[in-house]
């Protein structure tokens, strides 16, 4: 694990280490959704972080959690290289959603192990 | 077609001997420096170089910005902070100081308000991102890398921050850029394209940004913190490297007086110059820096017999320090009866923000009633003979004066100022 991504999980909220680990090893969905959250509330403003921890499938990226596509670009290469997975420009780019992006994750793990 | 009155109406500073009106001037008085021997630059290999200096009560060793700590409370977002840097963080500060004194508030920084800004960008940042690249590849760089590191970061991240909507615009000419920001907005107010300008120098001043110039023997090699920065003196070795920003709100006497603000000091003009000589060193005879001081008193009309007190630019390396002392008597013969004297002495040398930060320690010492010594100057340099060169304060109640800046390729900018 590079010096970056420990440095993420250093700082991301407390468990959020703990259930990338969970995941990988049991590969349980409710997993993965508590260590992507960890990594989002590491990079927005803790003033969002009740709309996260509320968000829903419908939460809005930009509007409602205040994420900006350079912001998305730290949170999608933490993901990437925690998940070891690869996430497309063109389709991360048009991901609106809280819902849209954890379905996303979800295809690209499979994809990746498959 | 007549000039507007251009003056000043805040000041922000935050340099290494303060960053209140309060602690600058206690140590301007009192003549205390803040050199110290930091391990950062010892750890290099080869390095003779041990004297620096910090910011007081500001940490920006992090390289991540959340870490930063600062005495003023901030409410920076993290997207904010991700785009920020050693430099733009002082100046933030410097800036929110600056407009408040001129009492000015966040709906008059509109379309009326410019920015000018003068940073080489940050280079310990383009070094982080540079080893980023190397290590991780391109798409394990920080996004945000960029934005926070290259020459203009300065002039967007402080738009952003104040929501300034008028002109904006960087300057780079090496240890001259905040002179040239200051005289360019001058030109601008003058001729009426802009009520207002904020003009902000700023330097991260860490190991990277300053440890470059040993090689040039260009830094002071002394290892006593009390004589590492000797600006005229015969026993000199070279400047002492300081980070650190400085705000001067400019606007025209006309906006000034609409709003009822107070004016601390009045702008009549400007002169600047090339050398045409050499890329690095400046010419010997400092023949360009004589014509930028001819240009400053042209243009502000200054008789030269009514100048009160010169701050020099005198970093403390030999050959500059020599070429200054040449212009001025180039100018003003050989024994001009105004007192002269580099505050570099007490602050080290603040490369592209040493103009602007010379400026606020000018005006806030004049406005105080004394104008500042050279410390430390125990050995006059021979060729300075003629010229009044005090090492301690005097109390002369001096209001007129001017302030010389020379940067590399001898870009010489002389500004010219006045007490009301």
């Amino acid at each position: 694990m590079d010096k970056r991504l420990e440095d993420e999980l250093d700082r991301a909220p407390k468990g959020t280490r703990e259930a990338l680990s969970a995941f990988k090893e049991s590969g349980d969905l409710d997993q993965l959704e508590v260590f992507a959250k960890g990594i989002i509330a590491r990079n927005i403003d803790d003033a969002y972080a009740e709309v996260l921890n509320k968000a829903d499938d419908s939460t809005r990226m930009v509007d409602d959690l205040g994420i900006d596509s350079l912001t998305m670009l730290e949170i999608a290469m933490t993901f990437e290289d925690a998940l070891g997975i690869e996430l497309i420009d063109d389709e991360l780019s048009g991901i609106k959603t809280y819902g849209g992006m954890r379905e996303y994750l979800v295809e690209q793990i499979k994809i990746e192990s498959s | 077609m007549s000039l507007a009155k251009v003056v000043v109406t805040g000041i922000g500073v935050v340099s290494p001997i303060g960053h209140t009106t309060k602690s600058i001037l206690n140590n301007l008085r009192a003549q205390r420096h803040n050199f110290k021997r930091l391990s950062g630059y010892t750890d290099f290999k080869r390095s003779k170089i041990s004297i620096g200096t910090e910011i007081p009560d500001f940490d920006t060793h992090s390289s991540l910005s959340e870490d930063w700590t600062c005495p003023y409370p901030t409410s920076f977002s993290k997207d904010e902070l991700r785009s920020l840097n050693p430099h733009t963080y002082y100046a933030y500060q410097a800036t929110r100081e600056a407009i408040k004194e001129a009492r000015l508030n966040t709906n008059e920084l509109g379309e009326e308000t410019g920015l000018f800004t003068a940073s080489p960008g940050s280079i310990s940042n383009i070094y982080h991102c540079m080893e980023e690249l190397h290590e991780y590849g391109v798409n394990r760089t920080d996004p945000y890398g960029i934005v926070k590191s290259v020459v203009g970061t300065l002039s967007w991240n402080l738009s952003a921050l104040f929501k300034i909507k008028g002109s904006n615009c960087g300057f780079t000419s090496a240890c001259a850029s905040s002179s040239h920001a200051l005289g360019f907005a001058y030109d601008q107010i003058a001729l009426g394209r802009q009520d207002r300008i904020i003009v902000t120098g700023a330097e991260d001043g860490d190991v990277l940004g300053v440890l470059p110039f040993g090689i040039m023997r260009a830094l002071s090699t002394s290892d006593d913190p009390d004589s590492a920065s000797l600006p005229f003196d015969s026993r000199r070795s070279g400047f002492v490297g300081c980070g650190g920003a400085t705000t001067v709100v400019l606007e025209s006497a006309s906006a000034a007086a609409q709003r009822g603000v107070q004016v601390l000091a009045e702008f009549h003009g400007w002169g600047q110059s090339s050398d045409g000589y050499h890329p690095a060193a400046p010419i010997p005879e400092g023949i360009g820096l004589s014509r930028a001081i001819a240009g400053a008193i042209k243009s502000s009309g200054f008789k030269p017999d009514s100048i009160e007190y010169l701050n020099a630019h005198a970093t403390g390396t030999q050959i500059g320090d020599l070429a200054e002392i040449r212009a001025i008597k180039c100018i003003f013969g050989e024994s001009p009866k105004f007192p002269i004297s580099s505050t570099k002495g007490l602050t080290g040398h603040g490369l592209s923000y040493a103009g602007i930060l010379e400026i606020a320690l000018c005006i806030r010492a004049l406005s105080d009633g004394f104008t500042p010594g050279t410390a430390n100057l125990l050995e006059p340099d021979p060729q300075s003979q003629g010229l009044h060169l005090p090492k301690d304060n005097l109390e002369n109640g001096a209001r007129r004066f001017l302030s010389n800046s020379s940067g590399f390729g001898g870009a010489n900018v002389c500004l010219a100022m006045k007490l009301p």
